[in-house]
């Protein structure tokens, strides 16, 4: 209830931009979906810019045109949610996506990402999710990997940069 | 219609704590943007640092924690280099939040008092816009 009233003050008080932090986290489950929608029609109606702090994968697939993957203090993937959602290019956001039942491939097992975020007194060196990634090389635990582009997709990841680098030299030698 | 300019454009924006033996390193390099009327997602697990990427947007991040750097551009005007004064015009009446807990919605950012006011004041400015007496 209480929090029905803050998104209608929120609301009245008619901003251009409503950031929400897991607004509906502390709510009953059955409540959760209402508010969500009842946020995302106001938003919609008033044409409020919305970001949305959420770590539920499938509402942020719902309700948003554009996402960003934050770990350790940096965003490590953002670009259109749908884009993301079906072809994530981060292991970090493949990870969470595929530890969701509804969200992964059909048929395959769900995954836990092993490990855990790190506290900010030991970010690893190079790439902070090094430790937890299957794919991790030297070159990812020594330094950070810079952003590179992936379709409409920002990413920070060597795996991702480097076979872009390939599929780049493959065309160049076919041509 | 789409401007050039986004509604709010935040560039390498930097947060650190300032903790007995160094600087702990909250947010580093964090860079996006958001249109007008635009919905976006920040995910990530517990402890990613989005919590403190939603209070330092509006420049409201608490001591011990501090913006070592970046810029976060609403309409243009840089909200981390901002008066105390000016930004409380524009919390809750331009940029508003919802957090977690309902409590700490109300609690810092504005007075109850403010925020049912203003809400007031709206309800009948956009009563009085319906029956056409503004324009
Ligand atoms: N006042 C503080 N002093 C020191 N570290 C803090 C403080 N507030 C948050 N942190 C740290 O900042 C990191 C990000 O926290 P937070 O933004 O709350 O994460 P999230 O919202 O993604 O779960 C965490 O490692 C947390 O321990
Ligand atoms: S940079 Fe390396 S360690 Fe980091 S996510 Fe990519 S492959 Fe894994
Ligand atoms: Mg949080």
């Amino acid at each position: 209830m209480r929090q029905r009233v803050i998104i209608a003050i929120a609301l009245l008080l008619d901003p251009e931009i409503i950031v929400a932090d897991e607004p509906t986290t502390a709510l009953d489950v059955t409540i959760q979906a209402e508010i969500m929608a009842l946020l995302l029609d106001l938003c919609e109606q008033e044409n409020v810019a919305l970001m949305l702090i959420t770590h539920d994968l499938g509402v942020v697939s719902q309700v948003t045109q554009r996402m960003l993957v934050m770990y350790s203090g940096r965003i490590i993937e953002q670009g259109p949610t749908r884009e993301i959602i079906n072809d994530a290019q981060h292991p970090y956001t493949q990870g969470l996506i595929n530890a969701l039942p509804q969200l992964g491939e059909p048929g395959a097992r769900l995954f836990q990402i092993p490990g855990s975020m790190p506290s900010l007194k030991n970010v690893p060196t190079g790439c902070p999710f090094h430790p937890r990634c299957t794919f991790a090389t030297d070159q990812c635990r020594q330094t950070m990997p810079e952003y590179v582009q992936s379709g409409s997709v920002d990413v920070a990841c060597y795996e991702v940069s480097n076979l872009i680098e390939r599929e780049k030299r493959m065309q160049e030698a076919e041509s | 219609m789409k401007s050039d300019t986004p509604l709010l454009e935040v560039k390498n924006l930097d947060v650190r704590f300032a903790v007995r033996g160094g600087d702990l390193t909250a947010l580093r390099g964090i860079s996006f943007s958001l249109d007008k009327g635009e919905r976006l997602g920040l995910v990530g697990e517990s402890g990613a640092g989005k919590s403190v990427a939603a209070f330092s947007i509006l420049n409201l991040i608490a001591r011990p924690g501090y913006i070592a750097g970046g810029q976060i551009l609403f309409e243009g005007r840089d909200l981390a280099a901002m008066s105390e004064r000016e930004l409380r015009k524009i919390r809750g009446n331009r940029i508003a939040m919802i957090f977690q807990d309902p409590m700490m919605t109300l609690n810092p950012v504005l007075s109850i008092g403010t925020q049912m006011v203003e809400a007031i004041k709206h309800i009948v400015g956009s009563a009085r816009k319906r029956r056409g007496i503004l324009r």
